[in-house]
């Protein structure tokens, strides 16, 4: 894949502005700072087109984005571990027939994953919410496919954990 | 993306080191997690994403600008220059200018030549520095020599340094009237 022309990262953005999007709304919880945020990445991927070097345009996007991410962490010095408003209402929206234990799994799936550490978190977002193989997520985390099957395994363990503790709160 | 079967990732699972019996918990807990992907919100404006294209174009308009307005700015300096006087800042530019007017058109020489005899009378009458008046005197001769050799037919140009000269004379003194005397006897007013 080349990415010398407009046309080619706006078929670039076509692809992976949504998923880009969602990986960044999922670190975030914010949608307008994930837009924000979508923005930056492609302008800078624009700007470093140069330094594309072939192989995955999706990884490459991905390692921008969470650079795009560290940064503004490193600005703000804030999770966003509050309230979901947005995905409450984006799931309500979307659901076909208003489902209450639907909503009410999703939204403690959405809190347990915004417990995790950040590593853990973006490899359980890339993984199983944007779906990608393991090879995939190896090569934007650059690391080992088997490192990352390690990272999903304590992640899954830590949020089912998580999501229990509530539970027996209740 | 395709959703890999929950038994693919148990076997994952178990390759990292987990039970079965926690591998297969934890598969299918993990393939609750898609649904998030339903669950984001959507990117608004998908569509419309440009990249911003370095803006080079602007810099043209920029650097005409800059190019008419210094032109601009030099054409007044030397328009000033010509009005000014040996010794002054601009007159090293009005000397400039003159020389490529003069490449431009040899004939321009005999205008040369009368700025020079008007400055030394000028120079003389303001009491202008010997030094200046013997230089522009100079200078006033070498063109004089040089536009006599191109033409012999311009009197009235002759005529008009001569005048000028002459009344320099009248008033300077010492040296500086020798100087512009001998001048006047080198380069005679040729009436032919």
């Amino acid at each position: 894949m080349t990415l010398d022309s407009p046309e080619d990262f706006e078929r670039l953005y076509a692809r992976y502005g949504q998923p880009i999007y969602r990986f960044l709304y999922w670190q975030t919880r914010d949608p307008q700072l994930a837009q924000d945020l979508t923005s930056t990445v492609f302008e800078r991927s624009w700007r470093a087109r140069r330094s594309f070097g072939g192989g995955s345009a999706q990884a490459w996007l991905y390692r921008i984005a969470r650079n795009a991410l560290v940064d503004h962490w490193r600005k703000k010095k804030e999770l966003y571990l509050e309230d979901m408003p947005a995905v409450t209402a984006t799931l309500e929206a979307q659901a076909d027939g208003y489902d209450f234990d639907k909503e009410q799994e999703l939204g403690e799936m959405a809190q347990a994953l915004h417990q995790l550490p950040d590593h853990l978190k973006t490899v359980v977002v890339l993984r199983f919410i944007e779906e990608l193989p393991a090879a995939a997520v190896a090569d934007i985390l650059q690391t080992t496919a088997g490192n990352v099957r390690i990272m999903q395994l304590r992640a899954l363990r830590k949020m089912r954990q998580w999501i229990e503790e509530q539970r027996d709160q209740r | 993306m395709k959703r890999r079967p929950a038994a693919e990732l148990k076997q994952e699972l178990q390759d990292a080191g987990a039970a079965p019996k926690d591998a297969a918990k934890l598969s299918q807990f993990a393939s609750g997690l898609s649904r998030l992907q339903a669950g984001s919100p959507k990117l608004v404006g998908s569509a419309q994403w440009r990249p911003r294209r370095r803006a080079t174009w602007p810099l043209v308009p920029t650097v005409a600008l800059a190019g008419v307005g210094g032109l601009f700015a030099g054409l007044i300096l030397v328009a000033l220059a010509q009005t000014s006087f040996p010794g002054s800042l601009l007159y090293p530019l009005k000397r400039t200018s003159e020389a490529v007017a003069l490449q431009a058109q040899p004939d321009f020489r005999g205008v040369l030549m009368m700025r020079r005899a008007q400055e030394v009378r000028e120079l003389v009458g303001h009491n202008g520095s010997p030094d200046l008046v013997a230089s522009t005197l100079h200078d006033y001769a070498s063109d004089a020599v040089a536009y006599k050799a191109q033409t012999t037919q311009n009197y009235a140009a002759f005529r008009y340094c001569q005048a000028n000269l002459q009344q320099a004379e009248s008033q300077a003194s010492g040296q500086e009237r020798q100087q512009i005397a001998s001048t006047l006897a080198d380069i005679p007013v040729d009436t032919n």
